[in-house]
C-alpha cells in the first residue's frame, strides 16, 4: 500500500487527477465529503488530506511514502526526503515586498514579517544584514501598512494582492513550484512503483 | 535472540554477539569530554548542537555527541590496526527549537591500513547487522570518491559543489542539471539516476566514468558487491551514487542500511579518512552506526498475553513455595507472581499458590 500525502486545497485536487490519470484513482475521494484518509485497496493506494504545510512533516517522518508540495514549503521546514520531479504548476515565487516608495535604513535591523520565518533568515544571513524577524500566520501584507514590520517575506503569484495594498515586490528570494517528494527510506524499499509513477507524471506535464 | 525483550535490545545483544566473535573489542567511552575537541571539529557533527555544561572548576565540558570522533582522538599514530565495537548513547541538541536528543546507537570502527577485504568486511557486518534485525532490509553502497571524481572532471567550483551536493541529497535531477551547462548539467543529472540493482547499476556508472578515480570507485563497490553475494547471499544490497556522502568526511565506500517501517536510515557509514587527517591520525577508517531507537518503535511487541503464567497466591503463603512454583513453569515463557490479579491483566494461564503451598491451576485470562 502506498501512501500518498496530498495537500489539501486547489493544488490537491490538480494533483490527484494527474494521479488518477495514472492509475491510482480513488472513487471514494472523488465523493467529497469529510474523511481525511481515503483508500483504494485494488490500486493500492491511500491518500491522506493534509494541510498544504504540513505535507513535507508526513513524508519525512514516513506517515506518507510520497506527497506533493510546493518548493516553499520545502525550503521552510528543510524536510529530509527525496524531490523527485519538478511538477511546474502552482508556479509562485518567494519575495521580499515592501510599502512603494520604502526607504532602508541601514543603521537599524531590518524588521521581517513572514509566513517563512527559516527561509528569510537564510536569505538576510547571506547578505549578513541584521533583522527582526516576526512570525505571521496570515494577511502578511498588512504588517508594512500598520508599521508593524518594514517588509514581508512572501509568496506572490500575480502580485495583485500586493498591489491592492500599495506594496511592491523589491527582491526575489527563490522561485517556487510544485514538487513530487519521497520519503527517503520508502523510495528504497517503493522503487519500482514510485519511478513508475515520478516516469508517468513527467509525460504528463 | 530472546523473544522475551523488546527488539532493540535484541539487537544489541545479538550484534555484540556477532562484533566480538568477528574479532572486534568493546570501546566504553566517559559520558562527557572536554568542549575544545568537539568545538574544533564541529562541522562533522551536521550542524546539530552539543549539550554543554560546566565542571566544579568552572571548565566547559560537552555530553558526547559523537562517537566516531572520541575512537579517532583515541588512536595513537603508531596503531597498525585496530577494530572496536561501541554501544552507546549519544546526545545532541536541534538547532530547530533547541530540543535535547538522546540517540542510542552501536558500530563498528576498523582503523589501520584499510584496503580491499577491510573495506568488505565492514560492510558484510553492515549486512549481517540488518540481518540481524529481521524483516524487510535494504543495503545501500555509494561511493563518495566517485562523486567528488565527477565534480573534478566536470570542474565545478567550491560553492557549485555544495549546491549539487545538496540536490544530489534530494535526487533531484533538475535541480542538478540546472548546476552546469550542457553536457555536464547532463551528467550530473546521470547522477542522480545511478540507484538501483548492484551491477546493473555498476554497469551505468562505468559509462559515466571520466578519470582512472572514478573507475577505481566502481571496481571498489564492485568488490564488495561480489563478497556480499558470496557471504550474505541473502542480503537485499542496492548502489546507490546519490547516497548523501558528505565530502568533509569520507573519501569512499559509503553505505545507508533500511528496515521497512523507519522512516530513516537505521544504519549510515563508510570510509571516513579525511576526519583521521583533520585529527592528524596518519591511518585510514571505515565504519558504520546502527541507530537502535527507531527499531523498538518499527518491531512493537505483540504479544497476546502481559504473562504467559500468572501466579496468584495467597498472602499467607511461603515466599519458598511461591518461588518454586514461579520456577516451576518458567519453560513457558513470562511469569509473573502477584498477591491479587492486576486488572486488566491478560494471562494465559493462572496458577494458584494455596498459603498451605498447594497449587491449582485454571486456563485462559481471569478477567
Amino acid at each position: 500500500m502506498l501512501n500518498i500525502a496530498l495537500p489539501k486545497g486547489r493544488l490537491g485536487d490538480k494533483v490527484y487527477k494527474l494521479f488518477s490519470q495514472l492509475g491510482c484513482g480513488c472513487p471514494e475521494l472523488e465523493q467529497g465529503g469529510r474523511k481525511l484518509v481515503f483508500e483504494n485497496p485494488e490500486q493500492g493506494v491511500r491518500y491522506l488530506l493534509v494541510k498544504p504545510g504540513d505535507v513535507a512533516i508526513y513524508v519525512e517522518h514516513g506517515a506518507a511514502d510520497v506527497g506533493v508540495v510546493g518548493k516553499d514549503v520545502l525550503l521552510e521546514t528543510r524536510a529530509d526526503v527525496y524531490e523527485l520531479l519538478d511538477l511546474g504548476f502552482g508556479a509562485c515565487r518567494l519575495a521580499v515586498a515592501a510599502k512603494k516608495g520604502w526607504q532602508e535604513d541601514l543603521s537599524l535591523p531590518l524588521r521581517v514579517a513572514t509566513k517563512y520565518p527559516n527561509v528569510a533568515k537564510a536569505y538576510y544571513d547571506g547578505l549578513s544584514r541584521r533583522t527582526e524577524l516576526i512570525k505571521l500566520n496570515g494577511s502578511i501584507e498588512l504588517a508594512p501598512i500598520l508599521g508593524l514590520s518594514d517588509v514581508i517575506v512572501d509568496i506572490v503569484e500575480t502580485g495583485t494582492t500586493l498591489k491592492e495594498n500599495g506594496l511592491e515586490v523589491i527582491a526575489t528570494v527563490a522561485e517556487s513550484s510544485a514538487r513530487f517528494i519521497a520519503n527517503k527510506a520508502s523510495y528504497q524499499f517503493e522503487k519500482e512503483t514510485i519511478d513508475r509513477i515520478c516516469a508517468g507524471m513527467r509525460e504528463r506535464i | 535472540m530472546n523473544a522475551a525483550l523488546p527488539k532493540d535490545e535484541a539487537v544489541t545483544l545479538a550484534l555484540q554477539g556477532l562484533f566480538e566473535q568477528s574479532g572486534y573489542v568493546r570501546y566504553r567511552m566517559s559520558s562527557f569530554e572536554s568542549y575544545d575537541y568537539y568545538l574544533a571539529n564541529k562541522s562533522f557533527l551536521k550542524g546539530e548542537g552539543l549539550v554543554t555544561f560546566n565542571d566544579p572548576f568552572g571548565r566547559l565540558l560537552a555530553l558526547k555527541p559523537d562517537v566516531t570522533m572520541s575512537i579517532v582522538k583515541n588512536t595513537k599514530p603508531e596503531t597498525v590496526s585496530q577494530k572496536l565495537y561501541y554501544v552507546e548513547s549519544v546526545f545532541r541538541a536541534r538547532r530547530a527549537g533547541g530540543e535535547v536528543r538522546e540517540i542510542r546507537q552501536m558500530g563498528v570502527e576498523s582503523i589501520g591500513a584499510i584496503d580491499a577485504y577491510a573495506e568488505a568486511e565492514v560492510a558484510v557486518l553492515a549486512a549481517k547487522s540488518l540481518a540481524a534485525v529481521g524483516g524487510e532490509t535494504v543495503l545501500s553502497l555509494g561511493d563518495a570518491s566517485f562523486v567528488a571524481g565527477l565534480y573534478d572532471a566536470l570542474g565545478l567550483p567550491e560553492p557549485v559543489r555544495a549546491r549539487a551536493n545538496e540536490a544530489l541529497g534530494a535526487k533531484s535531477a533538475e535541480a542538478l542539471r540546472a548546476l552546469a551547462e550542457n553536457g555536464a548539467g547532463e551528467a550530473l543529472a546521470q547522477l542522480a539516476e545511478l540507484c538501483g540493482a548492484p551491477y546493473e547499476t555498476l554497469r551505468r556508472a562505468r559509462a559515466l566514468c571520466r578519470s582512472a578515480q572514478m573507475e577505481q570507485a566502481v571496481a571498489r563497490i564492485e568488490g564488495v558487491c561480489d563478497t556480499l553475494a558470496v557471504v550474505c547471499p541473502d542480503a537485499n544490497v542496492r548502489v546507490d551514487f546519490s547516497l548523501e556522502s558528505d565530502m568533509d568526511y569520507y573519501n569512499g565506500l559509503v553505505m545507508q542500511g533500511f528496515v521497512r517501517g523507519v522512516p530513516q536510515a537505521v544504519l549510515t557509514g563508510g570510509r571516513y579518512d579525511p576526519l583521521m587527517r583533520k585529527c592528524e591520525k596518519p591511518q585510514s577508517a571505515v565504519g558504520f552506526a546502527l541507530m537502535l531507537d527507531g527499531l523498538a518503535r518499527a518491531f512493537p511487541k505483540q504479544r497476546a498475553f502481559d504473562a504467559d503464567v500468572l501466579i496468584v497466591y495467597d498472602p499467607a503463603a511461603k515466599p519458598a513455595d511461591v518461588a518454586c512454583a514461579a520456577r516451576a513453569y518458567e519453560a513457558e515463557g513470562v511469569v509473573r507472581a502477584e498477591p491479587l490479579v492486576p486488572p486488566g491483566f491478560r494471562a494465559g494461564r493462572v496458577v494458584q499458590v494455596r498459603a498451605d503451598g498447594t497449587i491449582t491451576e485454571t486456563e485462559g485470562s481471569p478477567c
